[in-house]
């Protein structure tokens, strides 16, 4: 059953890397928070039942409910559709994920894990999630792409932790929670204020903003 | 003893001196009627030099006697390919061929010279000398040398660049030989290199694995849409070498890996692809040349509708593509089918570590055998079916003896389609030789794993001729009647709306557009107030390469031409060099 | 004996082909809120082609007359490597798989050298998009097959499908069921179904094999139709051997029925894509395939582990 979570996760990042659409990347990412939140049911621990299903409960909360409603607020707001401009096309997007889920396999093959976790796929998949976070936040100019993807690191970054299961994972759980609830917050309110101002959210174009550039250019 | 006669030169020997006959065959009606007999000679004279330098390379023992024949092998294929030498085109493929033959052959020379051993002055080059001589060389250093030199002259990726100039310029019966056997010798020198050193690592797999799989796909992207039939073949070729390159780094790191089961039939693989193909591309360019002499012009978006005029060259064009495309009815499938499936064993021998080489090859097989099947079923049929697209002269065979030649090759592939099991002898005794041990020779036979093929074959012809049978039987007591296409109900369709090979492979470009740069060139002639005309042109160029390779020889044209000033242009300057030399030499072996 | 009940299954397949493209049909006019046509139409329509004369055009050559029965003849050899409900296959040796392959790459070959044969333009296009799409495809059913293989440890169909499959599921059930999912986009490409293909037309938006078979008519028509229909359900046959469950006892009727409803099956659930789904741009088409590539490649490496 973890496994096939595991795999879930994996597909969700590659659709998220193969759909330009914001409305479809939100819903992929509510799905994954929502698959992440379920993560600890599953991982045999030293935490006791009623602490554990108030994690799971506030887990999902934020991240299957709040973050991707707060998203789908933002995106009425500035009115975004689809991504017009990717770096990477759609099919090399795509085969970079697959790319990043073996490098992914590859480096956790390596790293001297101190104790044993409850499936030889966590870490793994963790890293990989991350890895594509940070694909997205490279390859997309839209400002609401970016967010997501920041939203898919976090996502991996926090299957890692549940995964390694520290000692009192819980605060440090929480901790983290709450640090990309505000930043998410900071970030829309700074979408809003990028949107009105400049009548779009295209981060390309940020170099516009520049006094001097390396070569003359002449600035779109 | 300076040549010898063991199962790999062999297996290598029967593909050259059959083709060599039936191209010879073949050159006899291109050469004949051709205009300037007198060129006929100094042609046939390169020719037979050509020949026997290969089978020299085949048969040598030694290193110096191989090195001797390797140059005397491509100097007379320079020869031949710049032999209609008022083409500009043919002039600077045969200097950039002549080029990229001679870089190869220097790295070979100092790898011959790092496998000498002093006492004995020119070197080992068979394995059981080599290995009672204690020669302390870093075999990782030699496999290098090896692989790039004999690289240059097999063609794969990235050591590609003079194939498809090479091949289109020379005359169709001597690009026959060039593709079928003389790009072999590059992977002959490689497996001799292998059975030579004794042993070979996994990264020398992992490497041959990697090349292959670029070369098989890209070469095959590069084919698509060629205005020149014949560029297409080479590019065709290159696709070849890669899956053999495949196959025989497969066989490197099964062995590695320590599944001789995998190695055997990878290499075996390899092998009889190298035969077949010899086979089936000598058909398809020979094929090309009588199309290009009957119809003048080798561009196949031109042609069209050539079949019914000119049967035995468009039956031999189609049985060729038909090999080529890797079907289970023509003779190019088995080789392929072999590496596949040692890639498959690989994949079910759980925790052998091959998970991830078998995987490439799969991918990278498959990928570049349904490119080909596209490229020439895509080729064969612009060529040669459907309406005419440009001439509507009468078309004619351009010579008997070039229709002989080709239905004698025809025979020999449809016998190669069902003579499989008659190989597993050979291959298993070369691929002992290749990897030094006796291992191979008690494995079960390939000869079981080739027979389903040819009773595959044999099942699908009666099945089709039945099929065939069985339609005529039905319509015989019916009316059949002759009409114009339907065309949608346009009345009076004509050739030019055809589909072209630059429109029937624009969706497959449009899909790999990496790989493909369409050059548009536009010429306006600038003369006066109206422009008089302008001509446009558009041709596929390989786009990555080009930028690569002319960033890396503009800076080394740029940092070598300050030793400009060593070209003096005087006689005794250069007497001066060589006496300098020989005496800086001197001095260095005296101290 | 034991010849005869995998004779039996091929003989049942070639009878009851024809019935799932009547059923895809019947489903999708359901779903359209229409009667449709009975289910057994595709046989009337085979029937009534073969009793027809033959119309060839001028400018076609031996190829057009060649495409139909060789492909018909390189479908129905391929029939006979599938193992069927808990029997094996009638054929099989090491290495099956890439004749199964290669042998629909005949029909395809045959097919686009027929098309081409015509000179008419539209055959051309529709040669043109199935060239690209087979590459694509046939990629991504080699690299499901090098999964099965590697999960199976078998390079035979026969031990990778059905009764033998059983042994896969054991290793990692989240890994088939992504491979279960890409075999069944391959069943959509190869058989020009919805999303990538409309079958009901062969207007220039949608052409790609209608319109290959534009200019055949009479027997060859038939023989073509009957061929699309074998394929279908050779296709489905993959899928279904992985889901077929392999615990039951090898008594011949439930067996045999069994699996025959699960590739009826396979043909409702096309029917409810069909009319539900539209065809894709000819643009996604590519970045689809790569996704089911990319499946299947993420099936490999949760493999490998």
């Amino acid at each position: 059953m973890l496994d096939g979570i595991l795999m879930l996760l994996v597909l969700l990042n590659l659709f998220s890397l193969g759909s330009t659409r914001i409305s479809a990347s939100i819903r992929v990412v509510a799905y994954q928070g929502a698959a992440i939140g379920l993560v600890p049911l599953f991982l045999r621990g030293k935490i006791p039942g009623t602490m554990l299903l108030g994690i799971v409960f506030v887990t999902l909360l934020v991240k299957a409910v709040l973050l991707p409603g707060f998203l789908r607020y933002a995106q009425k707001r500035v009115n975004v559709r689809r991504e017009e401009k990717t770096f990477v096309g759609v099919s090399t997007s795509i085969l970079c994920g697959v790319a990043a889920l073996g490098v992914a396999f590859f480096i956790s093959s390596r790293l001297p894990l101190p104790f044993a976790t409850a499936s030889p796929f966590i870490v793994p998949v963790a890293l990989s999630v991350s890895l594509t976070g940070s694909f997205i936040i490279i390859s997309r100019a839209q400002a609401l792409s970016q967010v997501i993807g920041y939203l898919i690191l976090e996502n991996g970054i926090y299957l890692f932790g549940i995964a390694l299961f520290l000692e009192q994972p819980l605060l440090v759980e929480l901790g983290m929670l709450l640090d990309v609830f505000v930043g998410v917050f900071v970030m829309g309110i700074t979408i809003f204020h990028i949107n009105r101002e400049f009548e779009h959210t295209d981060t390309s174009r940020l170099s516009g903003l520049a006094d001097w550039l390396p070569e003359e250019r002449s600035l779109e | 003893m300076f040549f010898l006669l063991d199962s790999l030169s062999a297996f290598f020997l029967v593909p050259l001196l059959v083709l060599s006959a039936l191209s010879a065959l073949y050159g006899w009606g291109y050469l004949r009627k051709g205009k300037g007999s007198e060129s006929a000679g100094r042609q046939w004279f390169f020719f037979n030099i050509l020949v026997a330098g290969m089978i020299a390379v085949l048969l040598a023992a030694d290193s110096l006697m191989f090195l001797v024949c390797w140059e005397i092998m491509a100097l007379s294929s320079f020869f031949l390919v710049v032999s209609r030498d008022e083409d500009k085109t043919a002039r600077q493929a045969g200097f950039i061929y002549l080029g990229a033959a001679h870089i190869g052959t220097a790295v070979l020379l100092l790898m011959f010279a790092l496998l000498s051993v002093p006492g004995v002055p020119s070197g080992f080059w068979n394995s059981a000398a080599f290995s009672a001589s204690g020669v302390q060389i870093s075999r990782a250093f030699l496999l290098t040398l090896g692989i790039f030199g004999f690289g240059m002259k097999a063609g794969f990726m990235p050591l590609h660049i003079w194939l498809p100039k090479a091949h289109p310029a020379a005359p169709s019966h001597v690009s026959a030989l060039m593709s079928g056997i003389m790009i072999k010798t590059g992977i002959y020198g490689i497996l001799r290199l292998f059975s030579v050193l004794g042993g070979v690592d996994a990264w020398c797999g992992g490497t041959l694995i990697l090349a292959g799989i670029c070369s098989g796909v890209i070469g095959m992207l590069l084919a698509l849409g060629q205005r020149d039939s014949k560029r297409v073949l080479a590019y065709s070729s290159i696709e070849n070498i890669g899956i053999i390159c495949m196959g025989i780094g497969l066989a490197v790191y099964a062995r590695v890996c320590g599944s001789t089961l995998v190695c055997l039939l990878a290499l075996s693989g390899a092998l009889l692809h190298l035969f077949n193909h010899a086979f089936f591309k000598g058909l398809l360019f020979m094929a090309a040349g009588a199309a290009a002499k009957s119809c003048g012009t080798r561009d196949p978006d031109a042609l069209g509708g050539c079949a019914k005029a000119l049967p035995a060259t468009s039956a031999s064009f189609f049985l060729g593509s038909a090999g080529a495309s890797g079907i289970p009815l023509l003779n190019g499938f088995a080789g392929k089918f072999l590496i596949y499936l040692a890639a498959f064993c690989g994949l079910s021998l759980k925790g052998s570590g091959l998970l991830f080489p078998c995987v490439g090859v799969i991918a990278g097989l498959s990928l570049s055998g349904c490119l080909s099947l596209a490229c020439f079923s895509g080729l064969s049929g612009v060529m040669f079916l459907g309406k005419p697209r440009g001439r509507q002269d009468v078309l004619s065979e351009y010579s008997t003896l070039m229709c002989a030649a080709m239905i004698a090759i025809c025979a020999v592939c449809l016998f190669l389609t069902f003579a499989g099991p008659l190989f597993s002898f050979p291959l298993a005794g070369a691929a002992a030789i290749v990897f030094q041990s006796a291992d191979f020779l008690v494995l079960p036979g390939l000869a079981d794993r080739l027979v389903p093929l040819s009773l595959a074959a044999a099942a699908g012809y009666i099945l089709a001729a039945l099929g065939i049978v069985f339609r005529r039987v039905l319509l015989r007591r019916r009316t059949v009647s002759a009409v114009e296409t339907w065309n949608c109900g346009y009345a009076n369709p004509g050739g030019r709306m055809q589909y072209t090979a630059a429109s029937f492979f624009y969706p497959l470009r449009k899909t790999f557009t990496f790989f493909n740069v369409r050059k548009n060139a536009v010429a306006v002639s600038k003369t006066a107030v109206f422009p008089a005309g302008y001509k446009g042109e558009a041709q596929s160029v390989p786009g990555i390469f080009k930028v690569f390779l002319s960033g890396i020889s503009a800076k080394l044209e740029e940092s070598l031409s300050r030793l400009r000033w060593l070209q003096q242009g005087r006689l005794h300057v250069y007497i001066m060099y060589i006496m300098a030399a020989l005496l800086i030499l001197l001095l260095w072996k005296i101290r | 004996m034991n010849i005869v009940y995998p004779l039996l299954n091929v003989l049942i397949a070639l009878l009851a082909a024809p019935l799932m493209a009547g059923i895809i049909n019947r489903v999708k006019a359901f779903f359209a809120g229409r009667k449709g046509p009975s289910l057994l139409q595709l046989y009337f329509d085979i029937g009534k082609l073969l009793r027809k004369g033959a119309v060839y055009s001028r400018t076609t050559g031996v190829f057009f007359r060649l495409g139909p029965p060789v492909g018909l003849a390189a479908v129905f050899m391929a029939l006979f490597f599938i193992p069927w409900g808990a029997y094996p296959a009638v054929l099989f040796f090491p290495g099956d798989l890439v004749l199964f392959v290669y042998l629909l790459g005949t029909q395809r070959f045959f097919m686009i050298l027929a098309a081409l044969d015509t000179g008419s333009s539209f055959e051309g296009m529709g040669a043109g998009r199935d060239a690209q799409f087979s590459v694509l495809s046939e990629a991504v059913l080699f690299l499901c097959l090098a999964v099965m293989s590697a999960a199976s440890g078998s390079v035979s169909l026969n031990g990778m499908l059905c009764s033998a499959g059983g042994k896969i599921w054991q290793v990692s059930p989240p890994v088939l069921i992504v491979v279960v999912f890409v075999l069944y986009i391959i069943l959509l490409v190869e058989n020009y179904r919805v999303p990538f293909d409309d079958p009901n037309t062969h207007l220039e938006l949608t052409m790609i094999h209608e319109v290959m078979a534009l200019d055949h008519g009479g027997a060859d028509l038939a023989m073509i139709n009957y061929a699309s229909a074998l394929k279908f359900w050779i296709l489905a046959a993959l899928p279904a051997g992985l889901l077929f469950p392999y615990a039951l006892n090898p008594d011949f009727p439930g067996n045999a029925l069994l699996f025959f409803g699960i590739i009826a099956a396979t043909a409702v659930l096309t029917g409810i894509v069909e009319s539900g789904m539209a065809r894709l741009r000819l643009l996604k088409v590519p970045q689809l395939l790569t996704a089911a590539a990319a499946l299947s490649l993420v099936a490999l490496i949760f493999l490998a582990k």
